[in-house]
């Protein structure tokens, strides 16, 4: 009998183009619904074309295309890139097919190859005929904009580099395929996850802490999902045209993708193939994944039975640490379980489970003792610039809540000095934070209980600027009580001072308004809680005209500048309830303003904003204007909190003996000049 | 030649293959025997290429098999448990093997498909029985012209008639073509018949190695009747490896040729002694009795 062989050449080790095609026509369905998904765009441009009520533009056009890209083509190709590398290398995940295509005579470099392009092929081969599709549809609908549709070409080939090379990368590690879309789900947002975790972790046990700049933005970028999708977007060009905004991150990550699928060839060169049906293929990675499941357990279940528990713990760090324990132990066992494939993993685990406890425990007593300086001041010559946010100060107006950014050198070394303050007092802060002692009171002071100690609670914020251009921030609970104020150097003495300094006061209340410049646009002004004692009710009175609304602006810029108004006070004690008035006075600017919209063009738009100031007994320039405005007299009055507290418990005639100044006597005119609108 | 040296192979600790070593001459077929678990699979997935090594060598002819193509071109195999792609037909396998064994031969195809009949080449092999995917991998491995033919319970499934046609081919491959043949299988009756080469493995090693004649001639059953009832005190360089009695016959397991160990116990004058060739199947059972894996009584 005759016979012959079909090739006389010795097999490729390299490409085997017969595999190429059998994986091209046993996986049809997966580059077949990607193409027809993709299609979708261009049937909707012929569609409208078609349709004769509808009008498409080579604007709307481009427009479309481009907002298509993110987030769904960012979608789409990230689902069908692990579908794709699901399909092509599922045959790692069986020993008998693992058999067949390893016996087979090509080298594994070979097989990768031809498998890593096959795939890439059911993402790229749509996207090329989805694109000449649509070429020929704008072409004859006369609605072409080429630079939009290459682009929109360029970023979907991109996402399909980068995800289907991390799929691939994924899919050698792993042994079994359920394993593959959950490892590439959670590796895809491994690092902005664990930047949570590790944060949360910090926040319990770390005294200050409040982020780590640097890790974040590391974490961001390890998390290409998240990134690409807040890049992309559509931005229209100077001289017109479209453009997608994240098209050079997403070319960078494109070629992240091939670097990951030359660290895949690594990996598959030195797998291990009788581990086909394990969770994790690679041994190398066995305790990186066990480990892993450990910490993330630890701390998410910690957190979540902490949470839960709260009410029934006592505070510090030994409850949290028990409970990150547990889950810790919880999440190692699991892993183990996972690993071993079976459930008795409890007598031959107990030495990983024990290190673990103690590299916990001992993580939370370096962190709770603070044994690394976390919370040390920066040198002065490392900041060039600090922000101090969120302490709390009364009165309850605009300034309430302090924010500032400080770039002179007597402010940031005021900013040291609290910092340092704390960090001196931490221990003794945090004992104030886990328990509260009965001799202090956090209610408002109480003119027929003098003498008592008063607390505060507030959060701080610093957030300095190095000189390397790093960022370094801290957060600190503070409980502080009116007694601190006695010392000098203490937290609450220097921080008393920061909020007071009359340099800022007036920026604290009119930052909005100097930014936009807009002091020459105050249209309302009024002054709420003015009482009446006739009636013994409160009333709003209005000033009607410009002038008097610029004069009485005139007087609180005066009074703010002269450290007349605008005194903060951390506690509501007895200076803050002799000095502060129940009246605030509002004012609002308002004004049209023209800005550049995100499609480049000039638009305008009405901007308004109110800055209210609680009204100080001290703030003489601006009573006297508001008594010369006729909208205080002997019937319209200021009252302080102490006067309101006395007439409201009943001391006799208490509000009605508030003396006018003097100047406010004379300065009342025939009648009221402003509208009064009596309150509800 | 196919030659496997200090052959090293574990899982978790366990050591699979255990510094094993194996040479298969060219042109022969060689029965791979041993208990369960005493690492044959494991073997055959290194001289297919598909494992790799801790440590050790696996040649063919004297080069080595792993990510080696051109070695693997001509080394065809059938696992004990076979995989096709879900929907493939015979013919679909064929042409995918044509596309990686460039001495795939369409011509010995065409051939084969009157020894095959009964399969349809069209048909899913997924949806054939047991027995006819079994015939399809033969027919597929056959096509690939091996030099070397790897086979892990081959015949497992196949009818009687399938059995010796399927033999036939492959030793009609090996006296015409040299190609040979590894085969592992727990049926020693059938390999008696086809084997000219015997490795019997025990605890990841191969305890004995030899041609099947000489392994027949270094074993001898002797049923022997002394005078007096009781089996008298042998001389104690004399290798007995089992004793049984029905009445007053003995059974002894001795190694030895069957002269040497005729004229030595011919000294005890007995009444009656004959020399039995071993089966391999005894051959199996005794020799591995000295490593522990012999047949026990056990009531229950």
């Amino acid at each position: 009998m005759p016979s012959a062989t079909s090739c006389s050449k010795g097999p490729n080790p390299w490409w085997n183009s017969t595999l190429y095609f059998k994986n091209l026509r046993r996986f049809w369905p997966i580059w077949g619904s990607y193409g027809v998904i993709l299609l979708l765009v261009p049937l909707t441009f012929l569609l409208t074309w078609l349709d004769r009520n509808s009008s498409l533009t080579a604007d709307l056009a481009a427009q479309d295309l481009l907002g298509f890209v993110s987030p769904m083509g960012l979608i789409l190709s990230a689902v069908w890139s692990i579908i794709s590398a699901m399909a092509v290398f599922s045959y790692l995940y069986n020993s008998r097919s693992v058999q067949l295509y390893h016996a087979l005579p090509i080298r594994r470099e070979g097989l990768y190859l031809t498998g890593y392009l096959s795939g890439l092929s059911f993402l790229v081969l749509p996207l090329a005929a989805v694109f000449l599709f649509t070429l020929g549809v704008e072409a004859v609908s006369d609605t072409l904009m080429l630079w939009p549709l290459l682009q929109w070409l360029i970023a979907q080939v991109c996402f399909a580099l980068f995800f289907y090379s991390f799929a691939s990368f994924c899919a050698l590690f792993v042994g079994h395929i359920a394993a593959l879309p959950v490892f590439y789900g959670i590796l895809n947002i491994l690092a902005f996850g664990m930047y949570q975790l590790i944060s949360e972790l910090f926040r319990q046990f770390v005294y200050g802490y409040y982020s780590w700049p640097a890790m974040s933005a590391l974490a961001q970028w390890l998390s290409p999902f998240i990134v690409l999708w807040r890049e992309g977007g559509v931005r229209p060009g100077e001289d017109g045209g479209y453009f997608f905004t994240g098209l050079a991150i997403t070319l960078l990550y494109a070629q992240a993708g091939l670097a990951l699928a030359a660290l895949g060839l690594l990996v598959y060169r030195t797998r291990p193939l009788e581990t086909a049906g394990d969770v994790v293929a690679v041994k190398w990675v066995r305790p990186v994944f066990k480990y892993g499941v450990a910490f993330c357990a630890a701390v998410t279940l910690g957190i979540f039975l902490h949470e839960l528990f709260r009410s029934l713990l006592p505070g510090g760090m030994w409850p949290m640490l028990g409970l990150m324990l547990l889950g810790g132990l919880i999440g190692y066992f699991a892993a183990e379980m996972l690993l071993r494939k079976t459930f008795r993993v409890f007598r031959r685990g107990w030495k990983g489970a024990l290190a673990l406890c103690l590299a916990l425990t001992a993580s939370a007593l370096v962190m709770n003792n603070d044994l690394i300086g976390f919370n040390r001041a920066p040198s002065r010559y490392d900041v060039v610039s600090v922000i101090l946010d969120g302490p709390y100060t009364l009165p309850s107006d605009s300034a309430s809540h302090f924010g500032m950014y400080l770039t002179e050198d007597e402010d940031i070394e005021a900013v040291l000095s609290l910092h340092r303050a704390i960090a001196r007092d931490q221990k003794m802060l945090i004992e104030r934070n886990n328990s509260r002692p009965g001799d202090v009171y956090y209610d408002v002071y109480l003119p027929d209980s003098p003498g008592r100690t008063l607390a505060t609670s507030m959060t701080v914020y610093f957030d300095y600027e190095l000189a390397d251009g790093s960022r370094l921030t801290r957060a600190y609970d503070l409980q502080l009580y009116t007694t601190d104020l006695d010392a000098p150097d203490s937290v609450a003495s220097l921080l008393n001072s920061i909020v007071n300094d009359p340099d800022r006061m007036e920026e604290q209340y009119f930052y909005a308004v100097a930014e936009q410049d807009a002091f020459d646009s105050l249209a309302e002004a009024s002054v709420n809680n003015v009482y009446n004692p006739e009636t013994q009710t409160y009333y709003n009175v209005n000033v009607g005209s410009e002038a008097d609304r610029n004069a009485l602006l005139s007087a609180v810029r005066s009074d703010l500048a002269a450290g007349r108004l605008g005194r903060r006070y951390l506690f509501d004690d007895q200076a803050r309830s002799d000095t502060c008035y129940l009246a605030d006075l509002n004012l609002t600017f308002f004004r049209t303003v023209t800005e550049t919209d995100s499609y480049g063009q000039a638009r305008e738009h009405d901007w308004s904003t109110t800055v209210t100031i609680g009204l100080q007994s001290t703030a003489t320039d601006t009573i006297a204007c508001l008594e010369k405005l006729g909208l205080i007299d002997e019937n319209h009055q200021l009252v302080t909190h102490t006067e309101d507290y006395l007439r409201s418990s009943g001391e006799p005639g208490a509000a009605d003996t508030v003396q006018m100044e003097e100047s406010s006597t004379e300065a009342v005119d025939d009648g009221p000049q402003a509208e009064v609108i009596p309150l509800d | 030649m196919i030659e496997v040296k200090e052959l090293v192979k574990t899982f978790d600790g366990f050591r699979a293959l255990d510094g094993l070593n194996m040479t298969v001459p060219t042109a022969s077929i060689y029965g791979l025997v041993g208990p369960n678990g005493a690492g044959k699979s494991t073997l055959l997935r290194h001289i297919t290429g598909v494992w790799r090594q801790d440590s050790g060598t696996v040649l063919a002819d004297g080069a080595p098999i792993y990510e080696n193509p051109a070695v693997k071109a001509r080394i065809a195999s059938i696992p004990d448990d076979l995989y096709y792609f879900l929907s493939a037909s015979t013919a679909d396998m064929a042409a995918f093997y044509r596309g990686f064994y460039p001495r795939f031969d369409m011509g010995r195809y065409e051939a084969l498909r009157d020894v095959f009949s009964g399969i349809d080449e069209k048909r899913a092999i997924r949806r054939l029985s047991k027995g006819m995917q079994k015939q399809a991998a033969f027919w597929l491995a056959l096509c690939c012209r091996p030099d070397i033919l790897v086979l892990d319970e081959p015949v497992d499934g196949l009818d009687p008639v399938m059995r010796r046609q399927v033999w036939s081919l492959l030793m009609g491959d090996v006296a015409e073509h040299g190609t040979t043949v590894l085969v592992s299988s727990h049926n020693l009756r059938e390999l008696e018949d086809v084997c000219d080469h015997v490795g019997i493995l025990s605890r990841g090693r191969v305890l004995i190695e030899r041609s099947l004649s000489d392994l027949q001639e270094n074993l001898v059953k002797m049923q022997v009747v002394f005078q007096e009832k009781e089996l008298p005190k042998l001389p104690n360089d004399m290798e007995v490896l089992h004793v049984s009695h029905v009445g007053r016959i003995h059974t002894l397991i001795v190694r030895g040729n069957a002269t040497d160990v005729t004229n030595r116990l011919a000294v005890y004058a007995p009444i009656l002694m004959e020399a039995l060739p071993l089966t391999l199947e005894e051959i199996f059972i005794y020799e591995l009795g000295g490593e522990d894996y012999a047949v026990r009584d056990i009531v229950l």
